[in-house]
């Protein structure tokens, strides 16, 4: 791939340049032009599996128009392509795609702003689970888990319609450092962490983790085996990581006799 | 014994074509997983035992499926190719006394022609055979599958030798271009394009594998011919390999098929020992060894992406493929994938050429094509045509039509993501792109014949309760779109369908269709959607009427007695299971309606059409 190639792209008339590799989303954020998306984020490798950003691809080959629907977070960008984010068939199966959606996390925020943009009935289907569970399925706890923490605590299971993100056997997972990273990034709100004085819980993985107390103010901030993850991937020798933020500003401002 | 260089080989060849004697006596018996369900092998044992007996030089050979699976099973005596069908274990004796020693035909075994009720003897003569071209699986009548020395008695590897010493990789990926070969397992992409794209993939280390994940309701060509032919598949592997350029490959196979994984494994294990596979082949430098990966069942895995992960140890869940998995596949590696059947033809096209192959098929498809030609169709069994024969002929020349004087209702094709074809088209040519344009699809080759008995809501219903199982899950549309269509279905079939049912059908279809992440997710409408289009009345009978026309869906019929026909036999109350029925001697016969299960079973057993479904 050359990345110094530029290649040229229309999205809803409007034309810009974008280098090879780009995907129809990154070329669709240079112009400001929104695409709905959550599955998709940029430290993350793709998944392509929420389908809310599909969009009309038209494509000009052996003077013939091709025009097909795809996903624009993985699409890349070809020369000559023409997208349209919001033609009627657009509009339409988003719409659907997204009362689908809904069927599995009715309450979230996300989903019912844009149920709200794009007219969409969040009554009209029923899930095989109620919606109990929150979770669309888009994988990114899964990810952010396996690709930024390293760790893997947690994974799917099952097939189709019985899909879930669960850990191993449904047991807590030594593994989990209670990081809470899968909560952060979850578009539905879907996975529930509790933190009382000495714990931090996340109840979908079944986990709860002691947490760390400050070594100079004695108040719990973290747990215990987050603190030492991030010094084994920091690769951090220095005790900075056992005072808590509030003492680690302290310190700091000490440092710079602020 | 290992095969040092092409010339060894060739002086085998020479030395087993002095051998052979078109004379000799051999009894085939069909060991394939069909006849085997009707005690196969313990007809194979008595003829063992039995043949010991005698001195005669008889060879006895355990094979691979012949094909013709309804009537197993299955003995052929050859060299007159004397066809013995439903074959048990205990008239063996009188076989190899009458018809092997003295060359007597047993009447009672021999197949009766349903039309005219003449016994045929020869295996040719009978019509199921006599229709098709067999290329691909004829010669698994004639082989013991776990013996490379039958392989190679009929030609074997001579197409591999051929492609090694005479052949460049060039020339050999073009005469695959040449031949027109598609893709045997679904999608009918031209598979010379695919191994010209993947020879021409940057990377030293390449792989090739073959797919033999076939999950389809009611298909088993390629368990069939790995069971039969394993060789076949092994020899147009190596070649794939030799042209491409690789030397790693892998046989994804599911884990239901243990004969198929066995004879597959003999295969490999042999092929190795004679010098075809492995380090280098035929003393030609080239080296290629083979794998086998079992798979664990899901039907996703089929799917090219998703067999590469599973290969890899991980989650079998399709992914986003903009570049081909020729150029990124397994590891991200240059990877070429082929179905079982499709590899199968190789070899056929490298020793013949793609100028002979050419002439067998239609414009857009080449070649011939196996089935699995099941359900209300007389002939059941595996069935080798070329490409554009009419499914008119499939079903009723070669299939035999219809059972129990039924009327013919549809075909569906493809397996589960294909489309039920309805009367009106059976004079169509099957091919890859006449059956995309009616809205099938040719799927890996499964060809289910329903009769006037079989609602088609209700079979849409069932292929979708087979995805909403089989949908990897990791996309919306596929994992909540099939189960949102399923639940309409399923509504309609218990009488609860809504007038909107067919409109929200279609437009749940037309966005599963259009924003799937895989092929399955594609596909999957089609179930749905061609029951529509062909069948639209048949909804509509059941949401507008809430009736079932064919009598299946269970809410929606009702039985009731005709008062003016019952004959007081009382043989509807005595069978019947839920004591629905009450009756007394001289009495009419009357069905609560309230504690019928509606089973059908006095329907079934009145002999004077005194029990209506309503």
């Amino acid at each position: 791939m050359n990345k110094d190639k530029l290649l040229n792209i229309e999205i809803n008339g409007e034309k810009t340049q974008v280098p090879e590799g780009a995907t129809v989303l990154d070329a669709a954020k240079k112009l400001g032009i929104f695409i709905p998306s959550l599955c998709y984020h940029e430290a993350l490798s793709t998944y392509a599996a929420c389908r809310i950003c599909i969009v009309e691809m038209h494509m000009k080959k052996n003077n013939r128009i091709n025009s097909w629907i795809e996903a624009a977070c993985v699409y890349p960008v070809e020369d000559g392509l023409s997208v349209k984010t919001n033609s009627p068939k657009v509009n339409k199966e988003r719409k659907l795609v997204l009362e689908l959606l809904l069927s599995k996390s009715p309450d979230s925020h996300v989903l019912n702003e844009l149920a709200v943009k794009y007219g969409a009935d969040k009554n009209r289907f029923t899930a095989k689970d109620m919606g109990e569970s929150n979770c669309i399925l888009c994988g990114l706890c899964v990810r952010v888990c396996n690709e930024m923490m390293k760790i893997d605590s947690i994974g799917t299971a099952y097939r189709g319609i019985n899909k879930k993100v669960i850990t191993p056997y449904r047991i807590a997972n030594e593994l989990c450092v209670g990081c809470t990273a899968c909560a952060y990034v979850c578009p539905t709100a879907a996975i529930r962490i509790k933190e009382s004085k000495n714990n931090t819980t996340l109840e979908n993985w079944d986990t709860t983790l002691e947490m760390k107390k400050c070594k100079l103010c004695n108040k719990p901030y973290a747990p215990a085996a987050h603190i030492e993850r991030i010094k084994k991937m920091a690769d951090i020798d220095d005790d900075i990581l056992d005072t808590c933020p509030h003492c680690r500003k302290l310190k700091l401002m000490n440092l710079l006799n602020i | 014994m290992k095969i040092k260089n092409v010339e060894e080989f060739k002086n085998l060849n020479k030395l087993y074509s002095k051998q052979n004697n078109c004379k000799q006596k051999m009894v085939a018996v069909c060991s394939g997983t069909g006849c085997r369900a009707g005690k196969a092998i313990n007809v194979f044992e008595a003829f063992k035992s039995e043949l010991m007996n005698y001195k005669e030089d008889i060879i006895l050979k355990e094979t691979g499926c012949h094909g013709f699976c309804e009537k197993g099973p299955l003995v052929v005596i050859r060299p007159d190719n004397i066809f013995y069908q439903q074959v048990n274990p205990e008239i063996v004796p009188e076989i190899v006394e009458k018809t092997i020693l003295k060359g007597e035909i047993i009447d009672s075994l021999l197949f009766k022609n349903p039309e005219n009720a003449e016994k045929i003897i020869e295996e040719n003569e009978i019509p199921f055979y006599k229709g098709q071209e067999r290329f691909i699986f004829g010669s698994n009548g004639y082989i013991d599958p776990k013996s490379i020395d039958d392989y190679i008695k009929i030609g074997g590897y001579s197409s591999l030798v051929k492609a090694l010493s005479e052949m460049t990789q060039e020339k050999i990926v073009d005469e695959i271009i040449e031949s027109g070969l598609r893709g045997r397992g679904g999608g009918g992409y031209p598979t010379g394009i695919k191994w010209k794209s993947c020879q021409k993939a940057e990377g030293n280390r390449k792989f090739i594998i073959c797919n033999a994940d076939e999950g389809d309701p009611g298909a088993y060509m390629d368990r069939s011919i790995l069971e039969g032919n394993p060789h076949s598949v092994l020899e147009g592997m190596i070649i794939g390999a030799y042209a491409i350029g690789s030397c790693e490959g892998y046989i994804y196979v599911r884990a239901e098929y243990p004969l198929a994984v066995e004879n597959i494994s003999i295969a490999i294990e042999s092929a190795r020992k004679y010098g075809l596979l492995g380090k280098n082949i035929l003393g030609t430098g080239f080296s290629f060894d083979i794998r086998i990966t079992k798979g664990g069942g899901a039907f996703v895995c089929g799917e090219s992406t998703a067999l590469m992960l599973s290969l890899e140890g991980k989650i079998g869940e399709p992914r986003f493929k903009h570049t081909h998995t020729a150029e990124s596949g397994l590891y991200n590696l240059p990877t070429n994938l082929n179905n079982v059947e499709t590899w199968a033809n190789i070899p056929l096209i490298i020793n013949k050429g793609s100028k002979w192959y050419r002439k067998i098929g239609t414009k857009g498809s080449k070649g011939t094509k196996l089935f699995s030609l099941v359900g209300k169709v007389m002939n059941t069994g595996l069935v080798e045509v070329p490409m554009g024969v009419t499914l008119r002929k499939i079903i009723f020349d070669i299939g035999g039509g219809i059972p129990d004087g039924k009327k013919f209702k549809a075909v569906q094709t493809g397996g589960p993501s294909g489309g039920c074809i309805p009367e009106e088209k059976l004079d169509m040519q099957v091919d890859f792109d006449e059956l995309t344009k009616i809205g099938s699809m040719m799927g890996s080759g499964g060809m289910i014949v329903m009769d006037e008995n079989t609602c088609m809501v209700n079979i849409a219903k069932y292929f979708l309760s087979f995805l909403v199982e089989e949908s990897c899950g990791k996309c919306t549309p596929c994992r909540e779109g099939i189960y949102q269509l399923y639940k309409i279905v399923n509504q309609i079939t218990e009488g609860k369908g809504k007038a909107d049912d067919i409109n929200k059908l279609e437009e749940l279809s037309e966005m599963i269709k259009d924003c799937s992440l895989c092929a399955l997710g594609k596909t999957a409408p089609n179930p749905v959607m061609s029951t529509i289009r062909y069948f639209r009345n048949e909804y509509e009978k059941h949401i507008l009427d809430k009736k079932c026309p064919a009598g299946v869906c269970k809410s929606l019929i009702e039985f009731k007695i005709d008062v003016k026909k019952c004959t007081k036999c009382g043989l509807c109350y005595k069978r019947c299971p839920s004591n629905s029925v009450i009756w007394e001697k001289k009495q009419i016969a009357e069905i609560i309606s309230d504690k019928c299960t509606k089973c059908g079973i006095c329907y079934n057993v009145c002999k004077f059409e005194a029990v209506i479904r309503d």
